[in-house]
């Protein structure tokens, strides 16, 4: 029997697929229609999937899913279709430089050229307004390796903690959440846990959309087990709840006073775990005076169900039904995205939804966890686990703790006193000191901040007036028409580096293709660049990303965050390895801080789970009352604006723009409106609507749809054309100092 | 011509047999077997761009749950048209 060439590829695509799903595991050992496939991790999300990917030649061709990773060798369609944005026509592959200011043209250069015109303009910043005039803003995307190669450089070479970059966009409510509560970032479950929950409670993420592999475990495991409950709350109705067995709408803002009500529910009929919170957790009100359990009963008086539903609009007996479900499951699971993150109180919500799970005994054991998704494939391992925000140092380590710095200025072999004690910028704030020319020069890294900002019109003068040296890789990024200089970037699998992802998995992308034209990995970029900004050699003593993984994994040693054991060797045989994994032969940790299961909590340790990250052992309930949002709406600008993403867009759509399936599939943005608002300013789908708000108005095609609750629209923010963050406030978390792209107030009408 | 192999989700195993007749009636698509835990295991042969409305035809079928990517090639589109 003999197959064309193209039944061998069709066949090869199904025994692919056959293997994703328990059958012979073939995606790199079957049918060959690539002469090598090289290991990797999905460009986009943090669900971090694991790919293949096919070379033939000096190219490459395709990409399947990793069936070794949890995976199982499946993926998105962004995922499988990541080949043609490495071979995009605007690809940059080029050192550009405007010579004559912001409004010159960018021209070809040579890599000694850009890389001197960006250093000398470094060098003036420092000389003139000292090491606060120079900052890094970097990226959940870059690899963990330039990360950690950046903040070293930024915070022991320049001396200044005007280090951050877009995770502040996006998790650092999380973070300050799992601080708070545990007293280390990073979740205790993984993956896994979603096996054996039998309660899915799904707040404020569209799972189904931003995290579609993730989605489909979900739906398999309730599919398989009947006795699966899953919960999903929301202002938007969207893909997720096709699977919910309860849809909870609340109010946009309101979910504070939600959890609260359902904590309330949980211990008026007494479906606590006593035993658990007695012996592991501690009261705290907000200004951290401890509590008693007596007075967190007390404080939850005022969220009693029909209260509830006076804040929230959620039916006083949906509340009683969903805590019940949540308490009386053999293992609930939480998770959460940006629908909480991006709060005024979003570190606040997080701190409730772990109090669900401390009062009620769901950790520390399969299938109970309170698990943050992340939105980029490397927001956890590459800048929470390496410190790379304003506020932090590696391995859990705080700017403003006088022994960390001296721990990091040993091991970085700098006299004490070069980290400076004083926090960097945040986000917000640093886009504010550019544009006052506090900071004069800034390098911007594997992001798209002219995209992504919050109140674009105001923050964009940052860029204007400060010299912008950026790595980028795609000319259509609206940060490069503000560039100074651009460095062209090897993308993805043109380069290696480790991506961490949301369980805590720390896998190897490895280089698989040469990079395009001229651009280089973006760690040799870094060093060149420091090198003649005036940085001492000795600060970067590395031949390539494997040294820097080599110092970094030896740092981690012996803290809370150890991953000594996770080799470069080993990262190139496995598909991912979950820390804390303290020695080479340590299999990785499912189940964090819990006796036999965490390699950090000795064996003989007399309770069965240990919060290590505080030193009481204690995790933490906080008392914290709702509180409205930053720009609730009202009779001015009666309408709530949130944003998210869609199923075939990714962030700023700087890579699924170029792939012509997705970008047809969602080709520009919209407005979605409920058909009762929309019935009442006679609105039909494809009218034009104006969305008007206190920053700025602009024009979007309706669709008219259930998918939101009436009072509330959405618009996606991937299209650079209709840049949706020129209409949001910049208010951010007083703690996390995330911005609150959730919820702003509008007015909505039909175009004249 | 792009090729995608992919895996239709039926919400029973009562569907799959209705939802494997649909799926490869439709062009360019062919099925490679149901398997026991209510997939479809399919190929999809159809230039790049259309690959995603494909999907989403796919999706619209009624008992079909969910649609997962396993690999494409897009060795023929890059190589501008492709062999036999």
């Amino acid at each position: 029997m003999t197959f064309s060439r193209r039944e061998f590829l069709k066949n090869s695509a199904a025994a692919v697929a056959l293997s994703a799903i328990g059958g012979p595991a073939l995606a790199a050992s079957g049918p060959q229609t690539a002469e090598k496939w090289v290991k990797g991790v999905c460009r986009y999300c943090g669900t971090g999937c694991g790919v293949l990917v096919g070379v033939k030649g000096d190219k490459a061709v395709e990409v399947r899913g990793d069936p070794n990773n949890h995976n199982a060798g499946l993926l998105c369609l962004k995922g499988s279709l990541l080949i043609p944005v490495i071979y995009a026509e605007d690809r940059i592959t080029e050192p550009l430089i405007r010579r004559g200011g912001k409004k010159s043209p960018l021209e070809k250069v040579t890599w000694d050229e850009a890389l001197e015109f960006a250093a000398s303009r470094f060098r003036e910043a420092i000389k003139s307004k000292g090491p606060d005039a120079v900052a890094y803003y970097g990226s959940g995307q870059a690899l963990t390796e330039e990360s950690y190669l950046a903040n070293k450089i930024w915070k022991a070479g320049f001396r200044t903690n005007n280090v951050d970059g877009n995770p502040r966009l996006c998790m650092a409510s999380a973070v300050a959440g799992y601080l708070t509560t545990f007293g280390k970032d990073e979740p205790m479950g993984t993956y896994n846990d979603f096996d054996s929950a039998t309660c899915f409670f799904i707040i404020g993420s569209n799972t189904s959309e931003a995290h579609p592999i993730l989605f489909e475990r979900i739906a398999k495991r309730k599919q398989s087990s009947p006795e699966v409950k899953v919960i999903v709350a929301d202002p938007r109705r969207t893909n997720t709840s096709r699977i919910a067995d309860m849809h909870i709408f609340f109010k946009p803002g309101t979910d504070l006073a939600l959890l609260n009500g359902m904590a309330h529910v949980i211990l008026r009929d007494e479906m606590d775990n006593n035993r658990f919170h007695q012996r592991y957790v501690i009261f705290m009100d907000n200004e951290g005076k401890p509590k008693t359990f007596e007075e967190y009963k007390a404080f939850l008086a005022d969220y009693t169900p029909a209260k509830v539903q006076e804040i929230t609009g959620v039916p006083a007996d949906t509340v009683e039904k969903a805590a019940k479900i949540f308490a009386e499951s053999s293992a609930s699971l939480s998770l959460w995205c940006m629908g909480i993150n991006q709060r005024t109180r979003g570190v606040w919500a997080n701190n409730l939804i772990h109090n669900l799970h401390l009062i009620t005994g769901h950790i520390g054991k399969k299938g109970a966890s309170p698990l943050s998704l992340t939105g980029q494939p490397n927001a956890c391992g590459g800048v929470r686990d390496t410190g790379s925000l304003a506020h932090l140092l590696p391995a859990g380590r705080m700017v403003a703790n006088e022994q960390h710095r001296k721990e990091m200025e040993k091991f970085w072999g700098v006299p004490e006193g070069t980290i400076q004690p004083k926090m960097g910028h945040h986000t917000v704030a640093l886009f504010e000191a550019m544009a006052k020319g506090d900071v004069q020069a800034v390098f911007i890294h594997c992001t798209n901040p002219a995209h992504t900002l919050p109140h674009l019109n105001k923050h964009t003068k940052g860029l204007e007036t400060a010299f912008v040296a950026m790595t980028e890789c795609f000319m259509d990024a609206e940060t490069v028409k503000y560039a100074d200089v651009v460095f062209p970037a090897a993308f993805w699998c043109e380069t290696e580096g480790v991506y961490g992802c949301t369980e805590r998995r720390y896998a190897l992308t490895e280089q698989a293709i040469k990079p395009m034209g001229n651009s280089r990995p973006v760690v040799q970029i870094l060093m060149d660049f420091a090198q003649k900004a005036g940085v001492d050699p000795k600060l970067i003593p590395y031949k390539n990303a494997a040294d820097i993984w080599e110092e970094w994994r030896t740092l981690s040693k012996g803290s809370p965050y150890d991953f000594y054991g996770i080799t470069r060797e080993r990262l190139k045989k496995a598909s991912g390895i979950k820390w804390p994994c303290p020695t080479e032969d340590h299999p990785g940790t499912n189940l964090r801080y819990v006796r036999g299961e965490d390699p950090l909590v000795p064996k003989d340790h007399p309770n069965p789970i240990s919060f290590y990250g505080r030193p009481d052992g204690k995790v933490v309930v906080y008392l914290r009352p709702h509180q409205p949002p930053f720009e609730p709406a009202d009779a001015d600008y009666p309408f709530v604006l949130t944003t998210g993403r869609v199923i075939d867009h990714w962030h700023t759509a700087t890579m699924t723009g170029k792939v012509p399936e997705l970008k047809k599939a969602y080709p520009s943005a919209y407005v979605e409106i409920n058909p009762q608002d929309a019935a009442k300013l006679n609105i039909r789908n494809g009218d034009q609507v104006v969305l008007e708000t206190k920053r700025d108005k602009m024009t979007f095609p309706a669709r008219v749809t259930d998918t939101c609750m009436p009072g509330l629209v959405f618009c996606p923010f991937f299209d650079k054309n209709k840049l949706v963050n020129r209409l949001f406030h910049d208010a951010t978390d007083a703690a996390s100092r995330e911005p609150e792209y959730k919820i702003c107030s509008t007015k909505v009408y039909k175009q004249a | 011509m792009a090729i995608m192999g992919f895996l239709a989700r039926c919400a029973t195993a009562r569907d799959c047999p209705q939802v494997e007749a649909a799926l490869t009636a439709m062009p360019g698509l062919s099925s490679y077997g149901i398997h026991r835990d209510c997939y479809v295991v399919a190929v999809a042969e159809a230039p790049s761009t259309e690959l995603e409305p494909l999907l989403q035809q796919v999706k619209e079928i009624p008992g079909v749950l969910s649609c997962l990517v396993t690999s494409v090639n897009l060795e023929d589109e890059q190589d501008g048209g492709g062999m036999p």
